[in-house]
């Protein structure tokens, strides 16, 4: 083989790897339909190395070994959940060092089919509903042609209406319109024992006495008339039921069946009940903690005392075991499948797995995100585990009947601490204080020590100074010095007199362009404009103009020249007075900045 | 055996000391393949169980001084490898070439490794062998080269070549190069500082 020589670095951007994840194997066509109940990875031959195993919707069993089927199973019914247990019947385990094969329980229908060695074993049935008195009897006289099927419709009718639960055989039966084919279904019913049979809903597996991979464990099942039934590790009787408020759907289990145990269950009303172990062996106590969620919930993962919830709104919940809501996030997109990843390193580091339905996997650590990877499937099934030797491994199984298999790096870090929590840096900066001078110790005290007196004096000076501030006010109104109009231009009300004044001309000519607005209510007449200047600086013709009548709001425009004869052409303001004769104090009076003049010409 | 007798001349009759680090996976055949290199053993069909930490074969021939370090491949004893990379003169890589879905495992070990401090700029010789190829559909040695990007080694003298631990086949092919390597490598005077 070539031994090239170039120093070039190694590459680490590998197309196998994206982030904590290898690429184990994918496979776009394995037309697979499962979701996540039914897929499990199992040491099906006691041999280390697991095999995956899966419950298809096409009621098949496949069996995976490496990248290929081994074997493909027919299932009787259409399965609901695939679980994986080892009961107390089998061989070796425990002392004799042995390895353990374990059992497969497919739940469909009523049933629990169970596999030993890949073959059909046992069939544990759910125990049967107990019937309504009315219906039994109804159903006895009418398949013994004691009453007339049409007769017992009736009663079937009047039984329901009166709140009683009718069994499937009445229901199909009143479905039917004619009378022929109604007297047909009661006749195909003789001598068929009159049974209501629920159905399995989910289904996962509880460890009897030791937590290890392949300790004795019993199937715990959910059904439809809302129990849930803890089978005896040799999956043939129930020892334990717990009823429900609502059919459950989905489980989560913890602990050991013999110590404690506590299954946290996910039920069609929206809400999460807890069950655990009660005082006795073999007693079930619903908790008082229920959790209501404001969707329904798709998926229900426990890590330590949380419980994870994702729900159908796209969110992932957090809620503390005793029902204490710690966080709610919004995901992207609805979620389709919570698992828990768990690394056995040095101490065991737990993660959330998520599957959205855009393909993407995130990996939360509590409500960290740790990682996102994008799949080009949606995820509808997806299970953590050992596939094959490699202990860190999950299976996903998309929409499309693509099979994935990802495992993860031996370097992963899925501990990674979010950046912007906590106290950030800037808080431990000492801010920069100046010292405490002397003085500055003096005045506080004598601060501290004459409050209120210092109050005191602030607030008379304080006063003080309004009190000036409105004197020189008023004075300056009065005096109509202001650009305020006051005054009663002899005792008819106060005007309201506005005065635009503009300049026109470079100097040294410039006129004087002033506009007058009387925005009340009544004319003024006989008014006068006075233009008053400085002699020395300014000279005009008419520095007076006359004012005969002020309509209200009409505008007029009065023109005044005036001639700068100062020598070198400076500037001074000039005052607009408007009075009449009889008032000694001006309607009113403004300032108008003039401009420095041009020189004259010579 | 080529190798002993190679290294001899290339050595002369100095005392001389080699050390190999062998990893790999579980399962990937260390232990089987180390007893054929082993002189004393070779014929030795023992059953092999899986190596706990690690094992240490030290033996002298020709006035040689080897020391193999078998290292568990176990994922919880990996990182005892990279505290052996600092002071080895070759490192011997044993994938199972019938272990497709693992392959990826094996790749980020050898990416671990290969940025490894102690490896990074170094030039000592790695070795691969693909082995168990007597197990119908394993991979050929060029299927795991390419599934183990081994053609991203730029700076190291590298040899992959398919064996079967069991009955010793290609193992001897795989060591001749590697002692090759090494007088090559002595014969330069390349990384003395790491000779004893």
């Amino acid at each position: 083989m070539a031994t090239p020589s170039s120093a070039g670095a190694y590459n680490n951007l590998a197309p196998t790897k994206d982030g904590p994840w290898l690429h184990a194997w994918h496979d776009p066509v394995s037309n697979i339909r499962a979701h996540s109940s039914c897929v499990r990875l199992v040491d099906l031959n006691a041999d280390g190395s697991n095999i995956l195993l899966v419950a298809d919707h096409d009621r098949k069993m496949k069996v995976y070994k490496g990248t290929s089927v081994v074997s493909e199973h027919q299932l009787l019914e259409q399965p609901v959940s695939l679980c994986v247990f080892y009961t107390s019947l089998d061989g070796g385990g425990g002392d004799s060092g042995a390895p353990r094969t374990p059992a497969i329980g497919i739940a469909g229908g009523a049933f629990v089919f169970i596999y030993r060695h890949l073959r059909p074993y046992f069939k544990f049935t759910l125990p049967p509903i107990a019937l309504d008195a009315q219906d039994e009897s109804i159903w006895v006289e009418m398949t013994s042609d004691a009453i007339p099927v049409p007769q017992g419709l009736e009663m079937l009718a009047r039984a329901r209406d009166g709140g009683a639960t009718l069994s499937s055989w009445s229901l199909d039966l009143m479905q039917l319109n004619d009378e022929n084919t109604q007297r047909a279904f009661v006749q195909s019913k003789k001598g068929i024992p009159h049974k209501q049979q629920t159905v399995v809903t989910c289904m996962e597996t509880m460890r009897k006495d030791t937590d290890a991979e392949d300790a004795v464990s019993s199937l715990v099942i959910g059904t439809e008339n809302c129990q849930v039934l803890i089978l005896d590790p040799s999956g043939s009787k129930v020892v334990c039921t717990a009823t429900l408020p609502s059919p459950p759907a989905i489980l989560s289990i913890t602990g050991l069946y013999d110590v404690e145990w506590r299954i946290v269950v996910g039920c069609r009303d929206g809400k999460v009940y807890t069950i655990k172990n009660g005082e006795k062996r073999h007693d079930a106590v619903i908790t008082g903690t229920v959790i209501e969620l404001e969707t329904q919930p798709n998926s229900i993962a426990r890590i330590d005392k949380y419980i994870y919830i994702t729900t159908m709104d796209a969110h992932l919940l957090c809620y503390h075991i005793k029902g204490r809501k710690v966080f709610s996030m919004s995901l992207p997109a609805p979620a389709t499948n919570l698992g828990v990843v768990k690394l056995s390193r040095n101490r065991v580091i737990e993660a959330l797995i998520v599957s959205l339905s855009n393909g993407e996997v995130r990996i939360y650590n509590h409500k960290t995100l740790i990682h996102s990877m994008q799949l080009d499937d949606v995820v509808t099934a997806m299970r953590w585990g050992k596939f094959g030797r490699e202990a860190n491994s999950c299976a996903f199984i998309g929409r499309n009947g693509s099979l994935t298999l990802k495992m993860m790096s031996r370097q992963a870090n899925l501990e990674k601490t979010e950046l912007n929590t906590g106290p950030p840096a800037e808080q431990d900066i000492p801010l920069k204080v100046p010292k405490k001078t002397k003085l500055y110790v003096e005045q506080s005290e004598r601060e501290v020590a004459n409050a209120v007196t210092m109050h005191r004096t602030f607030q008379r000076d304080l006063c003080r100074i309004r009190l000036t501030t409105a004197k020189a006010y008023v004075k300056i109104i009065t005096n109509g010095e202001a650009g305020v109009s006051m005054g009663g231009g002899g005792g008819r009300g106060v005007t309201n007199i506005r005065m635009n004044a503009n300049v026109v001309g470079l100097g040294p000519n410039f006129l004087l362009k002033v506009t007058l607005t009387n925005g009340g209510g009544a004319a003024l007449s006989d008014l006068n404009l006075v233009v008053a200047y400085k002699p020395e600086v300014y000279k005009s013709e008419r520095p007076v103009a006359k004012v005969p009548l002020l309509l209200p709001n009409v505008t007029q425009l009065y023109e005044v020249a005036l001639l700068c004869v100062h020598p070198e052409g400076a500037a001074d303001p000039v005052r607009i007075v408007l009075v009449n004769d009889k008032s000694s104090v001006p309607l009113y009076s403004g300032v108008v900045q003039m401009p420095m003049s041009e020189l004259a010409e010579e | 055996m080529g190798f002993f007798s190679m290294i001899k001349k290339a050595l002369g009759f100095l005392h001389y000391e080699v050390k190999i680090l062998v990893i790999g996976l579980d399962n990937s055949g260390k232990t089987t393949l180390i007893n054929h290199i082993k002189p004393s053993n070779t014929s030795s069909t023992f059953e092999v169980t899986p190596t706990v930490g690690y094992q240490v074969e030290e033996f002298s021939k020709h006035n040689l001084n080897f020391t193999i370090l078998d290292m568990s491949g176990e994922s919880r004893y990996r990182n005892l490898w990279e505290t052996y990379y600092e002071n080895v003169q070759a490192i011997i890589f044993v994938v199972d070439s019938t272990d497709k879905v693992r392959m990826c495992v094996a790749r980020d070990e050898l990416d671990e490794l290969l940025n490894h401090d102690h490896v990074k700029d170094r030039t000592c010789p790695i070795l691969f062998f693909a082995n168990k190829m007597d197990v119908p559909g394993a991979c050929t040695p060029v299927d795991t080269m390419k599934s183990m990007g081994l053609e991203r080694i730029t700076n190291k003298a590298w040899h992959i070549t398919s064996s079967n631990a069991i009955t010793g086949l290609g193992v001897d092919e795989g060591v001749e190069w590697l002692a090759e390597k090494l007088i090559e490598r002595q014969d330069n005077g390349e990384e003395s500082k790491h000779h004893k």
